[in-house]
């Protein structure tokens, strides 16, 4: 890992994958942002701020084809082994991952344009406590990469259940809702898309902390249960 | 454990260096066609100094491809005063090839040449420890064990290929010849065989007259581990065989290697790490004449558990 204490023979290897790094973690940042201007356009009811994520996601784009790059370089001319390969897989996952967290919040975005009517602005109410959990989901996630600390990761990636129930939530609520009167359905479905959007934004979050792991400890995670793992030290 | 300890003597015969493999021989003999089963071996078994009980082919009538064909126990090996190996243990698999990793000076070639006793053409080499090769259970290195008869059973290929002058046929045929065999049908069938299995046959089949030299660099590598495949030998020891030749006569020997993997024991010696990765099945690395890590290549590649290993094999400092 470029950030570690020792360093290639190749400081030019070291360089290029400190840059790819930046790549990696620059996207995420501006994932954070996306999803932050996302949910203050719906709940603010703000329009101009709703155009401005929209127009954004194309930047969001662009990092992606160009962190991909540095990541193909990088195999085809250092053919990295162990943990620098190891980086170079999760920096290529986790930048599909980035990628569609920005479209999802590009998606919130758009129900911001449409959702401001005064009677769906009731129905928020349930949403900024899922929005507060995934934003911080997602903030914790990209914390653990840039750290590279793989017990964080685990907490972060424990979390994601809470995220799920609160969808459950959500989802039981508007059902109940559309219920007792069918005019609410058209509104109704479209928050659940944005809650839906939101906790896509969370798995996606997820998935950031299992290859943290991976990259740690050299461990495929993915489709176990965490709750059985059990992280050892390298000698 | 037991371990022994002597001082290496030189052969009392006369040695033809350049293949110790093939050219050592003494004609009466073990005659080619690989190792059998069962039923050899049992006047070795009772020297034997190993108390060591280890999944070996052969102990259940019938060989294994998880089984452990060389074992290498507790070896320490001095060039005269300097310590060049220490403490060494490291199972060779059957039929699957292993390779030696690490940096200039780090032991690897000298580990190498421990299997086929090749230091002991140099008075005032010792080695201590056990080097068991199955299923004979021959202690490799073991005071009572005849260089000769290890050598027979072991092939050796160098960094340069070095044919004898003489005829593509000839060299194949040489470590049959030596070996006694003078049935035209069998010489011309093993030579053809192992031109095959060395992915030359196509290449000379028309011309085996000719003299080895006029052949290309690869060609002449091939020839080498045909001439080395032709007496069936039980473990065949690679010490950079690739590393004269350009990329693609190095695809070819690669290719090879990995295919041959499949039916005889291998240990390679390299300096090229991602040919490492692409050819063995098992990796060893090694430091300052210490094994510091072995296991299968995947994991050494991928998450390997030693921090010098990981040090190593991503081109940082040690």
């Amino acid at each position: 890992m470029p950030d570690r204490n020792d360093h290639h023979i190749s400081h030019r290897y070291d360089q290029e994958l400190e840059a790819l790094r930046d790549d990696v973690l620059n996207m995420g940042s501006k994932v954070e942002e996306q999803i932050d201007s996302a949910v203050r356009a719906l709940t603010e009811g703000d329009h101009a701020l709703a155009e401005q994520t929209i127009r954004e996601d194309h930047r969001l784009n662009s990092m992606e084809v160009e962190a991909d790059e540095k990541a193909v370089s990088l195999l085809a001319r250092r053919t990295p082994a162990a943990r620098d390969l190891r980086f170079v897989m999760t920096a290529i996952k986790t930048i599909t991952d980035l990628e569609r967290m920005g479209d999802e919040a590009e998606k919130i975005a758009r129900m911001a344009l449409d959702l401001t009517s005064e009677r769906a602005a009731k129905r928020y109410q349930a949403l900024p406590n899922i929005s507060e959990a995934v934003r911080n989901q997602t903030r914790n996630a990209l914390d653990s990469l840039a750290s590279m600390d793989a017990e964080a990761a685990l907490r972060v990636h424990r979390e994601d259940e809470r995220v799920d129930e609160m969808f459950e939530g959500i989802f039981r609520e508007l059902l109940t809702y559309m219920m007792e009167d069918p005019r609410h359905i058209s509104d109704s479905i479209d928050i659940l898309f944005v809650a839906k959007a939101l906790e896509r934004i969370g798995d996606h979050s997820k998935n950031i902390t299992e290859y943290v792991i991976y990259l740690v400890h050299g461990q495929d995670v993915r489709h176990t249960d965490v709750n059985d793992l059990d992280l050892e030290d390298r000698d | 454990m037991n371990r022994t300890a002597y001082t290496a003597h030189a052969p009392s015969s006369g040695t033809d260096h350049t293949n110790p493999a093939t050219a050592n021989t003494a004609p009466d003999e073990t005659p080619p066609g690989g190792e059998g089963p069962t039923g050899r071996g049992s006047a070795n078994r009772e020297h034997s100094p190993a108390t060591v009980k280890v999944d070996v082919p052969g102990a259940n009538g019938e060989d294994s491809p998880s089984t452990v064909k060389v074992d290498v126990r507790g070896l320490n090996f001095w060039y005269g005063d300097f310590q060049a190996l220490t403490d060494i243990n490291l199972p060779i698999y059957y039929q699957h090839v292993t390779a030696l990793i690490g940096a200039s000076g780090c032991g690897k070639s000298t580990l190498l040449r421990c299997f086929n006793r090749m230091h002991d053409v140099q008075g005032g080499n010792h080695y201590q420890g056990a080097i068991q090769m199955q299923p004979e259970d021959i202690n490799l290195i073991g005071p009572e064990t005849d260089p000769m008869l290890v050598r027979l059973k072991i092939g050796m290929v160098f960094q340069q290929a070095n044919p004898f002058p003489k005829s593509i046929f000839e060299n194949v045929a040489a470590g049959l010849r030596i070996r006694g065999i003078k049935d035209r049908t069998v010489l011309q069938e093993t030579v053809e065989r192992s031109l095959q299995r060395a992915a030359l046959w196509d290449e000379v089949k028309d011309r085996l007259d000719m003299p080895a030299f006029e052949l290309s660099g690869g060609q002449q590598q091939r020839l080498c581990i045909a001439r080395t495949l032709a007496p069936e030998p039980e473990l065949l020891l690679l010490d950079e065989p690739t590393s004269s030749l350009d990329p693609i006569a190095t695809a070819k020997i690669e290719d090879l290697i990995t295919r041959l993997g499949k039916e005889v024991t291998i240990l390679i010696v390299t300096h090229n790490m991602q040919q490492a990765a692409r050819i063995s099945d098992y990796t060893a690395f090694m430091h300052l004449g210490e094994l510091i890590e072995h296991d299968d290549t995947e994991t050494m590649f991928t998450n390997p558990h030693q921090e010098r290993t990981e040090s190593y094999i991503t081109g940082r400092f040690g």
